[in-house]
């Protein structure tokens, strides 16, 4: 099993292509496949720019990764690398200068939206058909966010083939077919007994069942969830001592989820940012409860976990809500604590902060992550600054 | 009270308190045999509650057993528990939850001999809780089963849960297993009106003003949940009787109850109305005829064919009647013949006072022709007017008589010219006639014989007051009277200086036949009261004895007529 470690070193040239790649995943094999299916076990709405520009879950995070590109990549250590653009200029009156490739080009529209990513964007233009333009307020370095999804859009690639069972996309003249089968909800097991050629997963069941088959590669992902308790109101604190335990917290990794889970470690990118509010919502009616979203057993596991170890008589419940609904009680902030699992890594903090009560104070709990499952044979793969897997294009 | 609203209230209070009698005992005995009943159900019931708690705790106990029997043959329970194998250790958190939906419990938990729980099946992530109270308390628990109260991540649950121990190399675990009370209770329960319901510290039924507690059994509690630290108490399985049907039978019956009241009052009604017109109606009518009876209407028929009181009683009211048509013709008869006597004497008198004027000028021809016969042609001719005017009086007199009821011909009449006509006739015989004749005095309406038979009345009675007296005074004024508002009229006041009336000659003064003078009818004052009354005229008098009187007539005078 291979693990890929990732410390994050800020570039401003290209890397030379011909370079080893770190974060790739090769799984040999003599014979190559001549397509290339990808399992995609969560529910994808394949259709919606809203999923494509902010997906989620790993399933769409791993099919618009590949359907989608970004101006440039950041890979796995945070290296930057050429995506849509294969060269850049500095010139510090002017900001960053991206030139594209041959066959990519930018709408003019592009960018327009970027402060909403990043608020530290001063400008973001298409100069034209092939040239970018990116200044930033108060710093030289290269603007890692155009890596981020939100910023992303479909170049080259068209798919082809549709529902119900999924995307296929049109390879160069040589290249592998890639498929991306949808199986929402579907038991991984048997994807992979019928024929698929990646699962990405966070089942170690699911691991130790391909362990003896020796057609499957797995690759341990880097950590790219960390899961923290937010608590709003009065008793803020409360239910964070009784997790603070070192003891507590080792068992929550080590036996209260069913995942590869360690205690959360630092750093967090929402530490350096502004945008968690520290006022204390006035929350005097906060409702009993530890909420979480229901599709994530992790964020269950803990959310019971925390229940467990309440003092006794606070008459605390763990609750799972829909997609929609927990959003409604984020924004809502009258919970008595929410278990919700944060990216790792993340390119837009203000975004992504929005992710928990504003003013609710963050327990860190633990990071979790995935693996891989790859049959042999299986074309080169590269894993970006997020633990999201690409198929690298020849 | 109307005699239809007494018999209507009789009628009701003699209907409605029976009705009431009746709707009260049937009320009382449903709920006497309803409440008998359920209490039989009841008492069968409880049996069925403690049976179904006990096969329930042995059904527990047989499925621990069963779960031990395995776990002591679970090598990788061995390795987990005994040794803390961290790749087992998995394998032990999820081994409650498996085996727990294996056998059918609802809760299950697998503790050290320390208490700490290794294994929750209800709760995954219970595990590394110290609970030493609870297998401890269980085992010593009445039965050795108790409800107890603890959690599920999601919510509180009640369990009847039963505890067991074994021993795994040398160690001893306890092994707390359940099932969920309520559901099994509400199984109990086919009954609507019956339900079981647990009562517990913090807990009691909702209780509600329409069910009454029939029957508690009692079961030994734990609340894990209190957080006050665990203690065995007392929870107690609660039967409740909904008095929801009996509430509505009791509807039911007041419902219609109400609807026989209100039958009840609608035919009291009915029947009032009914027996009202077979009585009161017959009443009604006979004073209805008895109110129209006076002696002018005699002609009310009280004929019956009834044979009851009523029936009576208008024969007896028709016999009245009878009577008084036989007593009223014989009235009228005497007032017949009352009235031809009335006639004889106004005719004398009114012949009288038309042949006076005559007497006095044939008197006056004879004395002037006994003592200058050559004056005779010239009195004659001077008192000639007199006779004409008599005679016409006389003729007007007889045509009247003639006619029987003289009618009125209203018209203008000069009243001052009257006034002067009539006391030219008059023989005043030394006696002083004097007149005060207003010259605006509009003319009279009225006939001018009765004015004139006014007018000669009450001066000739004026003059005899006089009496023997030689000296004495009749005065005649007239006078326009009204105005200021009033309808105009005139005014005539004939006054004398004579003897007056007392108060009891005046009080009889305008009765028929009365006089106090020796040749007098007694008709005089009555026919002037008769006539002025006639005209639409009044009549006062003023009088006082030894000094005069005087008698003031208001006639009404012609609104179209110019003043003389």
């Amino acid at each position: 099993m291979l693990v890929l470690g990732c410390a994050p070193k800020p570039t401003q040239s290209p890397v030379a292509p011909q370079q080893p790649d770190p974060c790739g995943l090769v799984a040999a094999s003599p014979s190559q496949l001549d397509t290339f299916t990808v399992a995609l076990l969560e529910p994808v709405d394949w259709r919606s720019l809203d999923h494509a520009l902010s997906p989620t879950n790993d399933s769409e995070r791993l099919l618009f990764r590949n359907l989608f590109h970004n101006v440039i990549q950041l890979d796995c250590q945070g290296t930057v690398r050429p995506g849509l653009a294969d060269t850049w200029t500095f010139d510090p009156n002017a900001g960053w200068t991206f030139s594209l490739r041959e066959r990519a080009s930018l709408a003019p529209g592009w960018g327009a939206t970027a402060d909403i990513v990043v608020e530290s964007v001063d400008s973001a233009v298409v100069l034209d058909a092939r040239h970018v333009r990116v200044r930033m307020r108060g710093r030289d370095s290269i603007p890692r966010f155009l890596a981020d999804p939100a910023l992303a859009l479909a170049h080259g690639i068209a798919p082809s083939g549709g529902e119900p069972g999924g995307i296929e996309l049109s390879p160069p003249a040589g290249a592998t077919a890639v498929y991306f089968k949808f199986e929402p909800n579907g038991d991984a097991r048997d994807a992979l007994d019928r024929g698929a050629d990646l699962v990405v997963t966070r089942d170690p069941a699911l691991v130790d069942y391909v362990s003896n088959r020796a057609e499957f590669a797995t690759f341990t992902l880097p950590w790219s969830r960390t899961y923290v308790l937010s608590e709003t109101g009065d008793q803020q604190g409360e239910l964070a001592r009784a997790l603070n335990a070192a003891s507590v917290r080792s068992s929550l990794a080590k036996d209260a989820v069913r995942a590869d889970a360690r205690v959360a470690e630092p750093p967090y990118w929402w530490s350096d940012t502004t945008c968690l509010s520290t006022s204390t919502r006035p929350t005097q009616n906060a409702s009993p409860r530890v909420v979480y979203r229901k599709d994530d057993e992790v964020a269950r596991s803990l959310a019971e976990r925390t229940v467990a170890l309440a003092p006794a008589g606070s008459g605390l419940r763990a609750v799972g809500l829909d997609a929609a609904e927990f959003a409604a009680a984020v924004t809502g902030g009258l919970e008595r604590a929410y278990v919700v699992g944060l990216p790792r890594q993340s390119l837009a903090p203000c975004r992504d902060a929005s992710m928990v009560p504003a003013g609710a104070r963050l327990l860190p709990l633990i990071d979790t992550r995935a693996h891989a499952i790859v049959r042999k044979g299986a074309p080169p793969l590269t894993v970006d600054w997020d633990g999201t897997l690409r198929v690298v294009e020849r | 009270m109307t005699f239809r609203t007494r018999l209507f209230l009789g009628i009701l209070v003699a209907v409605l308190l029976p009705l009431g009698a009746l709707a009260y005992g049937v009320r009382r005995e449903m709920e006497r045999r309803l409440t008998a009943e359920y209490e039989q159900r009841v008492g069968s019931m409880a049996g069925v509650i403690e049976t179904d708690l006990a096969r329930e705790g042995a059904t527990v106990g047989s499925r621990l057993r069963a779960l031990i029997s395995d776990l002591t043959r679970d090598n990788r329970f061995r390795l987990a528990a005994l040794q803390a194998e961290p790749g087992s250790r998995r394998y032990l958190l999820d081994y409650a939850g498996t085996a727990m939906g294996l056998s059918g419990l609802s809760m299950l938990q697998i503790q050290d001999s320390a208490g700490r729980i290794l294994s929750s099946g209800h709760f995954r992530n219970e595990f590394d809780q110290v609970q030493p109270e609870l297998p401890t308390l269980l085992a010593t628990a009445p039965g050795t089963m108790a409800l107890v109260r603890t959690r599920t991540p999601e919510r509180p649950l009640l369990a009847l849960a039963r505890v067991d121990s074994f021993r795994v190399g040398g160690r001893r675990f306890s092994v707390v297993g359940g099932v969920a009370a309520e559901p099994r209770l509400d199984r109990l329960v086919r009954e609507r009106d019956l339900s079981v319901d647990l009562a517990y510290p913090g807990r009691e039924p909702v209780s509600s003003s329409g069910a009454r507690v029939l029957r508690e059994i009692p079961l030994p509690y734990l609340d894990l949940l209190s957080g006050t630290g665990v203690a065995l108490d007392t929870a107690r399985v609660v039967v409740t009787q909904s008095l929801g049907t009996l509430e509505a039978l009791q509807r039911s019956v007041d419902r219609w109850f109400l609807v026989a009241v209100g039958l009840t009052v609608a035919a009291a009604l009915v029947l009032a109305g009914w027996l009202s017109s077979r009585i009161s109606r017959p009443l009604r009518d006979l004073a209805r005829k008895t109110s129209e009876i006076d002696l002018d209407r005699l002609d009310q028929s009280f004929e019956s064919e009834r044979t009851d009181e009523i029936g009576a009683l208008s024969r007896l009211l028709g016999g009245m009647t009878e009577r008084l048509r036989n007593s009223t013709a014989r009235l009228r008869e005497a007032e017949r013949r009352a009235a031809v006597g009335d006639l004889a004497r106004q005719v004398n008198h009114d012949i009288k006072n038309g042949l006076a004027p005559i007497r006095n000028v044939l008197r006056h021809f004879s004395q002037v022709a006994r003592q200058d016969p050559a004056l005779l042609p010239a009195v004659f001719e001077e008192r000639k007017e007199t006779l004409d005017s008599s005679v016409e009086y006389l003729e007007t007199l007889a045509r009247n008589y003639a006619r029987l009821s003289p009618t009125i011909e209203r018209a203008p009449c000069d009243v001052n010219a009257l006034v002067e006509e009539v006391l030219r006739n008059i023989a005043a015989d030394g006696r002083v006639l004097q007149t005060s004749l207003s010259p605006r005095l509009p003319h009279a309406l009225g006939d001018t014989l009765m004015l004139r038979r006014i007018l000669e009345n009450l001066v000739g009675n004026a003059v005899d007051s006089l009496g023997g007296r030689s000296a004495g005074t009749v005065t005649v004024t007239t006078e326009p009277a009204g105005g200021d508002g009033a309808p105009a009229g005139v005014r005539i006041t004939v006054a004398d200086t004579g003897s007056g009336m007392t108060r009891e000659e005046l009080d009889q003064a305008f009765d028929d036949f009365y006089s106090s003078k020796p040749n007098g009818t007694g008709l005089g004052l009555s026919i002037v009261r008769r006539l002025i009354l006639d005209l639409n005229g009044t009549l006062r008098v003023e009088t006082e004895p030894g000094i005069g009187t005087r008698f003031v007539v208001d006639l009404p005078a012609d609104q179209g007529g110019p003043a003389s």
